[in-house]
């Protein structure tokens, strides 16, 4: 049992609400991530989660214990930090072991558990070594490895992959998602990259301000979006989003469905930006900005002349407020 | 690139010219000085070679003066170090109003020596000084601080660690201000109690300031003068003479200038041991990354 419920939780600072009154659950065994821009409130929350902040008001339960106000090292949790937090003083092996010192797990068994991670993330060859000379990627493993010794069967990451490069992002991404699976952790991921999202996610919250805009399996929020800031924030390049139909709302079309070739609107093709595989028109249509993706190298140049349209059930509606009109879930 | 060598040396001549006449002319004169036997200049000196060193060896004023100077300089340094890092463990706890905290801590450090010692001349007074009607307050019988041989050195030391521990907390407080409080949250969820962060994390990281704070406190306290002039004058006896005194004493009460500059000699070479030490730090500290 091992199951996390975040029920009403705020967390303020001198009156100003960094967590405001988020509720959200993640099941057994599953990965969950925390989005949203810096600022958001995501890495609060986790660190709520863990213990390393008290919340001002809400519960934290995991595994069915309410856990609001206990200390960090008994809430059966593991963390894995931004800055990977690895003891600059100690070896490779001391790192990885450090928890199961303080806990007393017996010599055999730390060595046993030593063993099997060092090999599952495969840092075998610089078990003597200290942080200091080893890659970014190496340092990652070793956090990663720290997680998995301890046998927690929660394990919370706060952006583990941002001081990665981006070949390396990918790569750890798997690794971390195999990990997981694996090892059947129940996992709260915190990023503010979508991509990290859609890819690793269960199920995904995002957050602004403080608050959740949504939550749900990644295809939700991407064909569904339940508010302007969701269609914006998932989606690369972001939906476009226009005035709408009716005063007070506004129109959002992704460029995936924005189509060249119809008998549609009159626009004019402002720039294009060719990324290989497909091209990204920016137009301007009746003085709005809209862009349009289109497959491989377009035809049309900076200054032509074009017509575009979009199929109906493309369309999404919202209010000016930034609420999906057709009753998106949130 | 000539033309800019010669530019950095011409900037630097001035600086060269008073490090010669202020360092390295006194330098070599007072070696000179140690090797001759005259009661002012090098004008009507007699050679004697190394007679100084032998006689400074074989003298048990010396001997006395540098177990003195080695007793103040250990004594002074651990407990101006641990002192300061019991403040600065304090302080780096977060509570309210702290920062109020940090310049009445720091107060003592910005007085001269005179106007401390001064202070404490008041406080060790036997029959009105605070310490001994501390003492009385809770039954205890008053002490003899500057005037008992046994508890002289002590008092000195006293002085001293009231005097700079600032000085160590400070660098000690700068030092566990620079350890990322990741490794401590990261050490809490792993189960370690405060006490075994303390000594797990902390303090290990902290070593390059403890060694610092340790270094510059004795090369400091080895050459203490200005307390033990001002407060018990190398007395009762011998009880708190330092090198430094008994230099003082050899060199302006004896006018025995050979002697005074072979004690000097002796003073520089140990001074610089612990200043090589220091540099060797430095050094190594910035070739590997400061850890």
């Amino acid at each position: 049992m091992s199951a996390i419920a975040v029920e009403g939780l705020v967390k303020r600072w001198d009156g100003h609400a960094a967590v405001d009154g988020v509720s959200f659950a993640v099941p057994e065994a599953s990965l969950t991530v925390l989005l949203g821009p810096s600022g958001c409130g995501k890495s609060t929350i986790l660190r709520l989660i863990a213990g390393l902040e008290t919340a001002t008001d809400g519960t934290v339960t995991i595994g069915g214990r309410d856990v609001t106000r206990l200390d960090p090292a008994k809430r059966g949790v593991s963390m894995v930090f931004q800055s990977y937090a690895l003891f600059p003083h100690l070896s490779v092996a001391e790192n990885i072991l450090f928890g199961l010192k303080v806990r007393r797990v017996t010599k055999a068994e730390r060595v046993r558990r030593l063993e099997t991670a060092a090999r599952m993330v495969g840092l075998d060859s610089v078990l003597e070594r200290k942080p200091a000379s080893l890659s970014g990627g190496q340092r990652q493993r070793v956090a990663l490895a720290r997680t998995i010794v301890a046998e927690q069967p929660v394990c919370l990451m706060d952006e583990p992959l941002s001081n990665l490069d981006a070949k390396l992002r990918a790569e750890m991404r798997d690794e971390i998602r195999r990990l997981q699976r694996a090892l059947g952790l129940t996992m709260v991921y915190v990023t503010h990259d979508q991509t990290e999202a859609m890819t690793m996610a269960d199920a995904v919250v995002l957050l602004n301000a403080g608050r959740i805009e949504q939550q749900g399996p990644p295809p939700l929020l991407y064909e569904r979006p339940a508010t302007a800031f969701a269609a914006r924030f998932i989606g690369q390049p972001p939906m476009n989003l226009l005035r709408g139909p009716t005063p007070g709302t506004l129109l959002g079309v992704r460029p995936e469905d924005v189509a060249l070739n119809g008998s549609g609107r009159p626009a004019r093709v402002e720039a294009l930006d060719y990324l290989g595989a497909e091209t990204l028109l920016r137009l301007s249509l009746d003085g709005e900005e809209i862009i349009a993706r289109a497959p491989g190298r377009a035809a049309p140049q900076p200054g032509d002349a074009v017509r575009i349209a979009w199929p109906a059930e493309a369309e999404h509606h919202f209010e000016d407020t930034g609420i999906r009109r057709d009753g998106g879930q949130t | 690139m000539p033309t800019s060598r010669l530019t950095a040396l011409l900037l630097l001549t001035p600086a060269l010219v008073l490090f010669a006449l202020l360092t390295l002319y006194p330098l070599g004169r007072g070696l000179l000085l140690s090797l001759v036997n005259t009661d002012y200049g090098l004008a009507d000196a007699a050679w004697v070679g190394a007679d100084n060193y032998t006689f400074l060896l074989s003298d048990p004023f010396f001997r006395g003066a540098a177990w003195n100077t080695v007793a103040f300089t250990l004594m002074a340094t651990l407990s101006e170090v641990a002192f300061g890092l019991a403040l600065a463990l304090l302080v780096n706890a977060r509570f309210p109003g702290r920062w109020l905290v940090v310049p009445s801590l720091v107060a003592p450090f910005v007085l001269s020596t005179m106007v401390v010692t001064a202070v404490w001349r008041a406080w060790f007074h036997y029959d009105f000084g605070f310490l001994n009607n501390a003492l009385r307050a809770v039954a205890l019988p008053p002490v003899e601080w500057l005037f008992d041989p046994d508890l002289a050195l002590v008092s000195l030391v006293l002085v001293d660690l009231w005097q700079t521990a600032p000085f160590t907390f400070l660098i000690l407080l700068a030092g566990l201000q620079s350890i990322p409080r990741d490794l401590h949250e990261a050490a809490q969820v792993e189960g370690a109690s405060p006490v075994r962060r303390l000594w797990t994390i902390t303090l290990p990281l902290l070593v390059p300031h403890l060694l610092l704070a340790a270094l510059l406190r004795s090369i400091e306290s080895f050459k203490i003068f200005d307390k033990v002039y001002a407060l018990t004058g190398g007395g009762p006896g011998q009880a708190t003479e330092t090198l430094s005194m008994y230099l003082y004493r050899l060199g302006f009460q004896y006018f025995d200038i050979g002697l005074a500059s072979a004690t000097a000699v002796v003073m520089i070479v140990i001074a610089g041991l612990l200043a090589a030490v220091y540099a060797w730090h430095i050094v190594r500290g910035q070739s590997d990354g400061g850890r």
